[in-house]
């Protein structure tokens, strides 16, 4: 099986320098393996299955030295990752994206009859994602940059998708004893007639660098219906020779996801173990789903995900 | 917390992750300072276990 919230991958990339100017050109597809997101009661998809809509990148980019960069083809939004911002060290295995590890599951109303309410539909983190696109990005001015992009899903058959964002990004590696990072930013969908939203979406991540106290905040909003907050505290330090160590607390609440006057909430715990020689990063992961609407009553839910992630 | 959903640790391929050496992708430079790196990576969390 593969995990959603990172899944397995292979690429290039080709980097050819014009003068003071770069070209880019990256290719990254995912392996079509199983996602973790993709099984629920009712049974598994197949072990393996490529089709054209696992490419993630078919990207050209151009990047001046004065005037920003400019990207081309299939790759990711200015709103990808917007509500991921996180130095805790467990992105890995657990970010705002708090459905990637059972989104398909179903809840159970108190009846014990499976519902068509998915864990996928009610924790929904409204992060961007990849798209056909053209996209640009400003140098980065004292942290600061800003980006924007147009796209279009010219993978899915018979899709109407279109999208189009700007968001603006901070980083600071060295502020005094702290990192820091921030993402704000807004998503305009539409997917056939009558379908448009606005998403605003922001998170932020500061680590305490001498103690290794992480924290990082999350929120979007969805005009049509739906918002959530979340929070995450954390904590990494080299415990042991062969890698960091870190765990990490969150806590996910939001509202009107699938319904208007729903609830989700859900709380989970992470430890991650770096072994830095073999570039590998192993998880265990515990979390609890909770859903009420104005009409039901759902059971709670729990996962435990546990794997590895090897680069190279 | 009758319904639970688990998701069970692929120990093996685990423990033969960790025994593989560490690997970088390969890179390959041309004469006006142009490269190719290939990269990649496997994340398996396998076997899954379903219960509720």
């Amino acid at each position: 099986m593969d995990s959603a919230s990172s899944n397995s991958r292979i690429g290039f990339w080709l980097v050819q320098p014009f003068g003071e100017n770069t070209l880019r050109f990256n290719f990254e597809t995912a392996l079509g393996l199983r996602s973790s997101d993709g099984v629920d009661q009712n049974g598994r998809p197949q072990n393996i299955s490529w089709d054209r809509t696992r490419i993630r990148k078919i990207d050209l980019q151009y990047e001046t030295a004065r005037y920003g960069t400019f990207s081309f083809g299939q790759g990711a939004m200015a709103s990808d990752g917007l509500a991921e911002e996180d130095l805790s060290g467990t992105g890995v295995v657990q970010t705002s994206s708090v459905a990637d590890a059972a989104g398909g599951f179903r809840f159970r109303t108190s009846a014990g009859v499976l519902s068509n309410v998915t864990i996928g539909d009610a924790f929904a983190s409204l992060d961007g994602g990849r798209l056909g696109r053209i996209r640009y990005d400003s140098p980065e001015v004292s942290g600061f940059t800003i980006s924007a992009s147009y796209g279009e899903d010219i993978l899915s058959d018979n899709s109407d998708r279109e999208a189009y964002d700007i968001a603006v990004r901070y980083g600071n590696d060295d502020l005094g004893d702290f990192a820091v990072r921030g993402a704000l930013g807004v998503v305009w969908n539409e997917n056939g007639p009558g379908t448009k939203t606005r998403d605003v979406v922001a998170s932020f991540a500061v680590l305490h660098e001498p103690t290794g106290l992480s924290f990082a905040a999350a929120a979007g909003d969805r005009d049509t219906g739906g918002d959530y907050g979340y929070v995450k505290l954390g904590y990494s330090a080299n415990l042991v020779p062969v890698g960091a160590t870190s765990v990490a607390v969150d806590y996910y609440d939001g509202s009107d996801m699938v319904s208007a006057g729903d609830s989700s909430d859900s709380w989970g715990i992470t430890a991650v173990q770096n072994f830095d020689q073999q570039n590998v990063e192993a998880y265990i992961s515990y979390r609890d789903y909770s859903y009420a609407d104005t009409t039901t009553t759902y059971l709670d839910g729990s996962s435990i995900f546990a794997g590895a992630r090897w680069k190279f | 917390m009758n319904t639970k959903f688990v998701t069970q640790i692929g120990v093996t391929a685990l423990v033969a992750g960790l025994g593989a050496p560490a690997f970088a992708g390969p890179t390959y430079e041309n004469a006006s300072g142009g490269t190719f790196r290939f990269y990649g990576q496997f994340n398996l969390p396998i076997n899954p276990l379903m219960t509720g």
